[in-house]
């Protein structure tokens, strides 16, 4: 990872993420492997030592203390002085726009402040690397878009250098400069996010993503669901209309084709909805297909 | 050897282990090693053989394990028959002042044993109004029935307590959705709520097992020889036969046998499901009330009625005592007249000072080695239910009488007996360890992992800064268990102290060996109400008290 950037980890529930953040700041120790932050060694250093902040699912702010009291934890730890403490919490949450709800508990602020002030309370330290472990995962879905918007901003603004771990696929792209994904505990693919989404290699990653895991002529094939085009002439293949549904500007058709296998398509709402039927036989052609490794 | 050091090389630098060293030096100092020394010293002359024997060892032994057997299974299965409809009650139910309710139901489990037994003699006892209008009420304050009177006052409270803890606990949305599927009453009791119940009745008939069978008090004051446990016989050989190769015997086998009931016990507490809050009963909840509703507030009216009569008159025998109808402080002038001062070298106010002293030590002590243990658990990452949390009821294996006896000969020879106070805090410390360890075990279980690991995230003092003052009501709770828990403790503290050393508990006792009843009844009263205050106390410490559960 570059300084500066963020690096987006993104796997399904399970597949090894937290354990692999847990590893790096040190709370958890691996069977093998070593942790390297510019360059230095951290594998032997306590948790405590390593400044690598890190925010937790639950944000876990401490329910005892207000959010100054939060950010100031911290400092105090590192036994600075009360003005230079005053100065600094000051200054973060002027940055992280809550200067106003310092004297607030975590109850008595909302979902997207306490994000704030737990993100206030990992900078605050400056860390060299900052880890965090979905922590829109517990936002309603309008809140958790306006506060990834708020959080990329201030990442660009603060030019911090994270290491992201979602299992949301759109958070993971949104966010990240690079991502990677996981599955078993491995690191599959490693790229841009553009790239990732693009042109996964392998079929855990593009399942993942959201494409379908086809079979044609022996080869295995990763085709997005907006490349299927419905086509009565020359089709490449046939299927039965196995359900369908209006998803806002598509319709997603799932289908199953004469071998056996299992599609879904994404088309455009419109003359699709008309066309549509339950059991019906259609023709699609597929427009772009990746071949993956295996 | 150097491959070991670098495997070692993490956790020693994490210093995980540092929380247990305390407790595990607690634990080994004062109830392993003077066992193991105890039955080491000894072993040359014991004969385990002998106590199956057809000679006079062998008949004590059988006598005295037949008496503790049948009190025990007598006084388990009175509490759990008393016990569990009266929790089924509590559990199934919300009614105003529900919480008030309870703490005065589960009030005889806090209560000295002590004063429980002297409350019984003053109710059903020959000198008792009631013993003296109707003297067939006088077989529960003597022998058999007396003892497993007492053992059941005690104990169905508590089985009510778990059992309607866990009722409360059972998951709603389980119970609400066999109902849409047309499930019966029978069926879900069997199936959703019931079950834990029935498990955690089985789990305080277990506890009422043991607390029976290892039972003391009311064997030692109305049971006489003839209904002596193995406990008070191992008081009696020691103390006043000096018979230590017996008592050592004696503890020994008894050591052996509660090892079966304790691993069910732990099995069965294990086996009970764990229901997050969220799917448990919301607050203001509330069941429609049908027949079942009255007949358990009947039921519940004469329990409490029954409880009010017992505890109450020994505070009325106290000012009435000898003299009927006719209001007297005589018991109580005696207690700090010089008499008592005269004829046993009690002065009058030693006895409270002592109490008090012992009280705070063992409070300080317990709860600061249950936070330590609890700590490393959470460093360690060692999940709850483990081997290692039956650590915790050792004591419930090496009851006190036993505590009191190896370590008062492990260390007694070198110890000067101007320290016994130190044995008595130790042994009393040891006894609450079961009791206070489950408070702050389910203290600090509230409190997620995620708070310490974000505190060291970011070098903080995780557990001064952060799970202290969150663990705060827990930590109050747990220094007033330990307090009421020492306070109470008569087994061990009557076996090793002296009349300098002498708490309230050991001189009601003294005081009624010496048939100087209205004084035994004033300073039972005393005790009690300051029993009652304490734990009115505890109660007031947030709801941290359900967390004996």
């Amino acid at each position: 990872m570059d300084e500066g950037t963020v690096f987006t980890l993104m796997g399904s529930s399970g597949s090894g993420k937290t354990s692999l953040l847990r590893n790096v700041c040190g709370l958890d120790r691996s069977d093998s492997g070593r942790v390297y932050v510019n360059q230095k060694d951290l594998t032997e250093v306590p948790t405590n030592l390593r400044n690598i902040g890190l925010i937790f699912q639950d944000l876990a702010l401490f329910p005892h203390m207000s959010a100054f009291d939060n950010i100031a934890f911290g400092l105090r730890s590192r036994r600075l002085d009360r003005r230079t403490i005053d100065v600094k919490v000051e200054e973060m949450a002027r940055k992280l726009d809550i200067a106003g709800l310092l004297e607030r508990y975590p109850s008595e602020i909302s979902g997207g402040e306490r994000q704030r002030v737990a993100l206030a309370r990992s900078l605050v330290v400056e860390p060299s690397l900052l880890l965090m472990d979905e922590p829109l995962s517990s936002l309603d879905p309008q809140l958790r878009l306006r506060v990834r918007g708020e959080l990329k901003a201030l990442i660009k603004q603060l030019s911090l250098t994270i290491i992201y771990v979602t299992h949301d696929l759109e958070d993971g792209l949104y966010l990240g400069d690079s991502a990677g994904y996981m599955s078993n505990g491995k690191l599959i693919e490693v790229d841009t996010a553009e790239k990732i989404y693009s042109s996964p290699r392998s079929s855990e990653l593009a399942l993942f993503l959201g494409y379908n895991l086809l079979e044609i002529d022996g080869r295995k094939l990763a085709v997005h669901p907006r490349d299927i085009i419905m086509s009565m002439e020359n089709p490449v293949m046939r299927g039965t209309v196995k359900s369908f549904g209006f998803e806002g500007a598509d319709v997603r058709i799932d289908i199953v084709l004469e071998d056996g296998q299992y599609m879904t398509a994404l088309v455009p709402y419109g003359e699709a909805m008309e066309k549509l039927g339950y059991g019906m036989t259609l023709g699609f052609t597929i427009a772009r297909k990746l071949d993956l490794k295996e | 050897m150097a491959s070991y050091v670098r495997l070692m090389r993490p956790f020693l630098r994490r210093k995980w282990w540092l929380p247990f060293f305390a407790p595990t030096l607690f634990l080994s100092l004062v109830i392993l090693l003077p066992f193991v020394l105890l039955v080491h010293s000894t072993s040359g002359s014991l004969d385990l053989e002998s106590a199956y024997g057809s000679g006079a060892i062998g008949g004590l032994w059988q006598r005295a394990l037949y008496n503790s057997a049948v009190q025990g299974v007598l006084s388990a299965i009175l509490s759990a028959i008393l016990g569990f409809p009266l929790g089924v009650f509590l559990g199934r139910y919300t009614m105003k002042n529900g919480s008030l309710i309870r703490s005065i139901l589960i009030l005889p489990f806090f209560l000295p044993s002590i004063v429980v037994v002297t409350a019984f003699i003053s109710t059903f006892g020959g000198s008792s109004t009631l013993g003296g209008i109707y003297p067939s009420f006088r077989v529960f304050s003597t022998g058999l029935t007396g003892i497993v009177a007492v053992n059941t006052f005690f104990n169905a409270p508590l089985v009510a307590f778990l059992t309607s803890g866990a009722i409360e606990r059972a998951d709603v949305t389980l119970e609400e959705s066999a109902s849409t599927l047309g499930v019966r009453s029978p069926a879900m009791f069997r199936h959703i709520w019931g079950r834990n119940g029935i498990l955690a009745a089985l789990s305080g008939g277990l506890i009422t097992f043991l607390y029976s069978f290892a039972g003391f008090t009311a064997p030692l004051v109305i049971g006489g020889p003839s209904n002596f446990t193995v406990e008070a016989w191992i008081y009696f050989l020691v103390k006043t036969l000096s018979n230590i190769q017996l008592g050592v015997l004696f503890s020994l086998m008894q050591s052996l046998i509660l090892i079966v009931p304790v691993t069910i016990y732990l099995v069965i507490w294990s086996k009970e499901r764990r229901v997050t809050t969220a799917f448990a009963r919301p607050t203001g909840y509330r069941r429609e009330r049908g027949i079942f509703y009255f007949v358990g507030l009947s039921y519940l009216s004469i329990c409490f009625l029954l409880e009010i009569t017992i505890l109450g008159s020994l505070a009325v025998e106290s000012l009435t005592f000898g003299r009927a109808g006719h209001i007297s402080l005589n018991g109580y002038s005696l207690l700090f007249s010089g008499i008592i001062t005269n004829a046993f070298g009690i002065s009058p106010l030693l006895p409270f000072l002592n109490t008090i002293f012992y009280g705070i030590l063992t409070s300080l002590i317990v709860t600061l080695l249950g936070a330590l243990w609890i700590t490393g658990k959470r460093r360690a990452r060692i999940r709850p239910d483990t081997l290692l949390d039956s650590a915790q009821f050792i004591p419930l294996v090496i009851p006190s009488i036993v505590m009191a006896l190896s370590i008062s000969i492990a260390y007694g020879s070198n110890f000067p007996s101007s320290l016994t106070w130190v044995l008595i805090i130790a042994v009393q410390s040891a006894a609450a360890i079961p009791v206070v360890m489950r408070i702050i075990s389910s203290g600090f279980a509230s409190i997620p992992d995620s708070l310490w690991e974000a505190a060291s995230t970011i070098n903080g003092n995780a557990f001064f800064e952060v799970e202290l003052p969150l663990a705060g009501s827990t930590i109050v709770t747990a220094l007033m268990f330990g307090f009421a828990i020492s306070v109470g403790e008569f087994t061990a503290t009557n076996f090793l102290s002296t009349y300098t050393f002498m708490p309230i508990s050991v001189e009601i006792y003294v005081l009624q060996s010496q048939r100087l009843l209205a004084a035994s009844y004033a300073l039972g009263t005393i005790l009690l109400v300051l029993s009652v205050i304490f734990f009115y106390f505890i109660q007031r410490i947030g709801r941290s008290f359900e967390t004996i559960r």
